[in-house]
């Protein structure tokens, strides 16, 4: 039987902790160790980040985070009322060229979350928010992608 | 409740001046900008060889990276005459460091574990 818990938060700066304490509090309750943990917090700041940032830079939006705990994975939701926006289809930035001789900084948020959990998923939801899932396995596993391609990440 | 980044700034003499920048708390998209601007205030009074001590640092974003990155590009002539001045981080945290190598950033920065050795290698 899967756990669930959620926070609501403002979509500005000065949430972003509250966010990622959220994410720590919930994923070591179920048992993922500490790299993991960290990894699937990254990712979950970045995704706010990137809401705030640039999905609803007047303010003024909120974002529900929900937290769903499974024998072999952590997965977290993110749904937002701000722009709509799918950030599964960014493109990655070509790394192959040095990072440092970039004349922009930047540009990296979305390939972070993308890399750094197992699988990502973007709707819209039927009441027309963003919901972004990231699921993060509770441990590195020989399964083929077969024996999670199937799994609805879907919520609500 | 939210994010705090303290910045302390002392000066150390190497082989040249060196600035330290010792950074303590989370380097996020709230607080990158604070970095971005001392860094700079530390460059505009004439400095031009930084290090970055970041053994204080809980949690480091792509923000954070993205404001190491913009005082990479400052330094590159922030020395005597528009010469390049030098960059180089001390003790990167598990936070920091799982940034730096997912984005590559970690074979392009000059990193130190000891600090007499980062400022010798100034």
């Amino acid at each position: 039987m899967s756990r669930t818990q959620q926070l609501e938060i403002a979509a500005d700066l000065d949430s972003l902790k509250q966010a990622r304490d959220f994410v720590k509090e919930t994923t070591q309750l179920a048992g993922l160790d500490e790299n993991r943990t960290g990894e699937l917090l990254l990712a979950v700041d970045e995704a706010v980040t990137n809401i705030v940032m640039h999905g609803c830079p007047q303010g003024g939006c909120t974002i529900q985070l929900e937290f769903e705990g499974e024998p072999d994975a952590c997965i977290i939701r993110i749904r937002d009322n701000a722009r709509l926006f799918d950030p599964t289809t960014k493109l990655d930035p070509d790394l192959a060229i040095s990072p440092l001789e970039r004349e922009t900084p930047g540009g990296f948020g979305v390939y972070l979350f993308k890399h750094l959990v197992d699988q990502t998923s973007y709707r819209t939801t039927p009441d027309g928010r963003n919901e972004l899932t990231l699921l993060k396995r509770m441990a590195e596993t020989n399964i083929s992608a077969a024996g999670f391609a199937d799994r609805e990440l879907d919520g609500e | 409740m939210s994010s705090a980044l303290r910045i302390a700034i002392s000066e150390e003499k190497g082989n040249v001046p060196v600035t330290i920048l010792q950074l303590t708390g989370d380097l996020d998209g709230k607080t990158y900008q604070e970095l971005e601007a001392k860094a700079a205030e530390a460059i505009g009074a004439g400095a031009s060889n930084l290090l970055f001590d970041l053994s204080g640092v809980g949690f480091m974003g792509s923000a954070g990276m993205r404001a190491l990155h913009a005082v990479s590009n400052k330094i590159k002539t922030a020395g005597p005459g528009g010469t390049a001045g030098k960059m180089m981080l001390l003790n990167p945290t598990d936070a920091v460091s799982r940034v730096l190598k997912t984005l590559g950033f970690d074979q392009h920065f000059n990193i130190h574990s000891n600090l007499d050795e980062a400022l010798k290698s100034f």
